[in-house]
């Protein structure tokens, strides 16, 4: 089957304003992605090291006595946003194994480059209390000052950084 | 001192162990597994005329049916870690009672592994059991002539192993959801006897899916794609009438039920058995068939991962 | 029935999880649809080639800060339990930081951790390092925060929104945003061709109609939302609360030190005495100014407490129209002074168990605000009150 095309991004972004609307109205609550990596990475850490995690206040501070660090609304909201991902990507012939690159970078930098980012992303999203979802998206609809800092922020850094990493993408 | 190590022993003191562990649902998943492998070989070995009429078998087909024994014996190891007195698992057999599933799930679990064996040596092709001839511990052993003369006796037997493997893999799949509702009357959510027939469709379903992760030929992956969607929604249809039964029982049931609508498991249950291991795999083999997309491996992975939560939620209902 | 639902965090918390996987999957849908399952997509954002990134995030924005708006207008919605419970706090220079440093592991790795989620469930082995990177990230982060934990927490300024900090209503807010956002959106539709031109040395064709949709549904439901503020709906028919409550110098002091961020406190005190000393986190605004906060049009979402330099006789007039719960500190700031500042009495060896845990709280208190070196303990062993949570920086940047 051929790939279906991406949809007209004003109109997706109605559908998504509507998918914020309905967690808040319902839920009292934003979407969010990195939360839950941060979580991921606790109960892993709590797995093999409890006692390094007690003995860290800004983790201990995040664990509940008697309740996994996955009992959150956030995992299963995130085991969510994988399924509805795939089945997207599968009923538009979206869905196969392959890595995405500019043409002039291989595929093992590629992948070093996706890592590295994530790293980068992963510290500032746990500084900054949220990531693009978390704190930009729904912290900017709710008209909270540091989300708009935050997200005017996004964008300053990833345009400072776009000419160093050009060979990546064009 | 030794008071302390007397208390931290006991099970039912010390909040960290819990009475029963991983090794019970995996065992019970593996059991239902294998059951549907042995299910789906059968099946696919009493239509081989058809099966040739779409293009010969693939090899991966043919070697399937020892994938049976092979995920059963871990499944057994599982339980067998679970055994408080591991010398003692002779008398499961010595002890045999005709009420007991546990008794009889042991009687096929030992008739399993021939069957299952002499099946597969039957449908090997004959440069397979050559190559199968030079493996390794086989030539040290001098096991050639065995071997060859166990592949006539599953050829000339054929039929029979089939129809025995049908029986078994029904048996051991039914087994395996009868088995809890043996252990005791008192936990509702194990009481029932929708169990049997739902661990079994779910065994047969996650059998395919297993089987769909090989490298098999077009038609044959579709064959199986299109039995597990039927799976699928027989297995949705009988969680409902497991929840029907629960909830027009009495007081017990009823608080059983309400673990899974608000109560402690639901979260769980919703998201993991039925929106990760049956409506998403659903939707993709539907569109997979409707649309002709070349199959990935996401759906197959997904109804093992809900395979695994179901019997983990089950197996936990009864325990709250 | 008023939104948000709130059973579902408490009772009905499971059912809540379930509801998450729903909310969860609709999101994933849509960001896949829209593209942001492919890092050229999202990195051509910073080309400029394509503004699909930034239509997409500023669409969904508007629309539900719209959304949430006519909502609340209609009485639907709670919109000071919403703030309360889905805005974290402004702390300035970490977000200042955390975003620049977010943007540039942004194109580094073509996606934010959202979308990288969705990459890899459509297949994409990049978007699964991805998160596996932010997965690591929060783990580095959270190894390293205790020594750097000054930073993490520094310049706080609470939950803070742009409608308090302008003093108008959020439905205008709400509009000027939206007018903002068409503005910018009409801009990159210009752009978009000649980095793409630039860069890929071809042409984008430009669907107009779904824009034309867009943009009209956009500017009449923000007037929509603007409209509603003068029609007395709902939760609005009841009118503002006018009665203060008192709060006790204890009551006070336990939530200034659990949770500052339920409180706005406001010192009405002359403005140099209030300089000289004042509550951490307290805004030192004169009562003749208090006019200028623009408390009326404030969604009320944290309590305020009014601290005066004696008990406070008279409410100011502004406060009344508040919509939230407002408090008077009794006994004013002198009190405050003799409750929290100075040593406690030593209470006698025959004083009753709730004297005992007065003073160690207060002993507490004390140390905490003034870093003073604790007083002597009681006389018989009682467990002495430890307040959880770090002092935070003042509020009156």
């Amino acid at each position: 089957m051929e790939e279906k095309k991406f949809a007209n991004p004003y109109l997706m972004g109605i559908a998504l304003g509507l998918v914020l609307l309905a967690s808040f109205l319902i839920m009292g609550e934003g979407l969010g992605a990195s939360g839950a990596a941060n979580r991921f990475a606790l109960a892993a850490a709590d797995s093999v090291a409890p006692g390094y995690v007690e003995s860290n206040p800004y983790m201990a501070g995040k664990l509940t006595e008697g309740k996994s660090p996955l009992d959150a609304w956030l995992i299963f909201e995130v085991l969510g946003v994988f399924l509805g991902g795939a089945v997207s990507a599968y009923t538009a012939g979206r869905m196969r194994r392959r890595v995405i690159k500019g043409p002039r970078i291989s595929v093992r930098a590629r992948l070093i480059m996706a890592l590295s980012g994530g790293i980068l992303m992963g510290m500032a999203a746990r500084l900054a209390r949220g990531c693009t979802s978390g704190q930009a998206l729904s912290g900017g609809a709710l008209f909270s000052v540091g989300s708009w800092i935050f997200m005017m922020m996004i964008f300053v850094g990833g345009y400072a950084m776009a000419y160093f990493v050009r060979r990546q993408w064009l | 001192m030794e008071e302390f190590t007397i208390i931290r022993n006991s099970l039912h003191v010390d909040p960290h162990l819990d009475i029963w562990g991983w090794e019970i649902f995996v065992y019970l998943f593996l059991g239902g597994l294998a059951a549907g492998i042995m299910i789906i070989s059968a099946i696919n070995g009493l239509g081989y005329k058809q099966a040739k009429e779409d293009g010969s078998p693939s090899s991966w087909s043919r070697w399937a049916p020892f994938l049976a024994p092979v995920v059963i014996s871990l499944g057994m190891l599982a339980l067998f870690l679970d055994l408080e007195h591991k010398l003692y698992v002779w008398r499961f057999y010595t002890a045999f009672r005709i009420t007991s599933p546990m008794s009889w799930g042991a009687w096929i679990l030992l008739g399993l592994y021939p069957v299952t064996i002499l099946l597969g040596l039957a449908f090997l092709e004959d440069n397979e059991i050559e190559s199968l001839k030079s493996f390794a511990p086989i030539r040290w052993l001098k096991l050639g002539a065995l071997l060859e003369w166990l592949c006539r006796l599953g050829s000339a037997w054929r039929k029979v192993l089939l129809w025995a493997n049908l029986a078994l893999g029904l048996g051991l799949g039914v087994y395996t959801g009868i088995l809890l509702g043996s252990l005791g009357v008192a936990r509702p959510a194990w009481n029932s006897a929708i169990l049997g027939p739902l661990f079994l469709v779910s065994g047969f379903s996650t059998g395919a899916a297993l089987l769909m992760l090989f490298p098999l030929n077009h038609n044959e992956h579709e064959r199986l794609r299109r039995w597990d969607a039927w799976a699928i929604v027989l297995e949705l249809a009988l969680l409902g009438l497991f929840f029907i039964g629960l909830a027009s029982g009495d007081g017990y049931d009823r608080m059983a039920l309400e673990m899974f609508f608000g109560g402690k498991l639901t979260a769980l249950f919703w998201s993991l058995v039925v929106a990760v291991g049956l409506l998403v795999p659903l939707t993709i083999e539907l569109t997979e068939g409707h649309k002709g997309i070349r199959p990935t491996a996401l759906a197959p992975v997904l109804l093992l991962i809900g395979g695994v939560s179901l019997r983990w939620i089950i197996v936990s209902a009864g325990l709250y | 029935m008023i939104f948000p639902i709130e059973s579902l965090v408490s009772e009905q918390y499971e059912l809540g999880l379930v509801v998450a996987v729903a909310i969860g999957f609709l999101f994933g849908f849509v960001l896949e649809r829209a593209g942001f399952g492919r890092a050229t997509t999202l990195s051509a954002q910073f080309y400029g080639t394509d503004m699909t990134v930034f239509k997409v995030m500023f669409g969904a924005i508007v629309t539900a800060m719209i959304g949430v708006v006519i909502a609340s207008g209609l009485g639907l919605l709670d919109f000071k339990a919403l703030s309360e419970s889905a805005v974290s706090n402004t702390y300035i220079v970490p977000m200042l930081v955390g975003g620049l440093v977010l943007g540039i592991g942004f194109i580094i790795s073509g996606y934010c951790p959202g979308t990288s989620l969705v990459a890899a469930s459509s297949g994409n082995l990049d978007g699964m390092m991805t998160f596996v990177g932010v997965t690591i990230g929060s783990f580095i982060y959270s190894a390293i925060e205790p020594s750097i934990a000054s930073f993490h927490d520094s310049t706080d300024m609470g939950q803070l929104f742009f409608y308090d900090l302008f003093g108008v209503p959020p439905a205008v807010v709400a509009v000027g945003v939206t007018a903002m956002a068409i503005g910018m959106f009409f801009l990159a539709d210009k752009l978009e061709p000649v980095f793409s031109r630039k860069f890929l040395h071809r042409d984008k064709s430009l669907d107009r109609r779904p824009r034309l949709v867009a943009f009209a549904s956009f500017s009449v439901t923000a007037f929509v939302g603007l409209g509603l503020m003068f029609v007395p709906l709902g939760a609005q028919k009841q009118g503002p609360t006018t009665k203060a409550l008192s709060i006790s110098q204890y009551e006070f002091a336990k939530r200034l030190l659990d949770k500052p961020w339920s409180m706005r406190i406001i010192d009405l005190r002359k403005r140099d005495e209030c300089a000289k000393q004042r509550i951490p986190g307290a805004e030192c605004v004169p009562k003749d100014k208090l006019g200028e906060l623009g408390l009326e049009y404030a969604p009320g979402a944290r309590d305020l407490v009014l601290v005066a330099a004696q008990d406070l006789e008279v409410l100011p007039k502004p406060v009344e129209k508040y919509k939230g719960k407002v408090f008077v500190l009794q006994e004013g700031f002198d009190g405050w002074t003799r409750f929290a500042l100075q040593d406690p009495p030593v209470p006698g060896a025959d004083a009753s168990e709730a004297d005992r845990s007065l003073y160690g709280f207060r002993s507490a208190l004390r140390q905490a605000l003034t870093g003073a070196p604790p007083p002597p303990p009681p006389p018989s062993g009682v467990k002495k009150f430890v307040p959880k949570k770090r002092k935070k920086g003042g509020g009156c940047g």
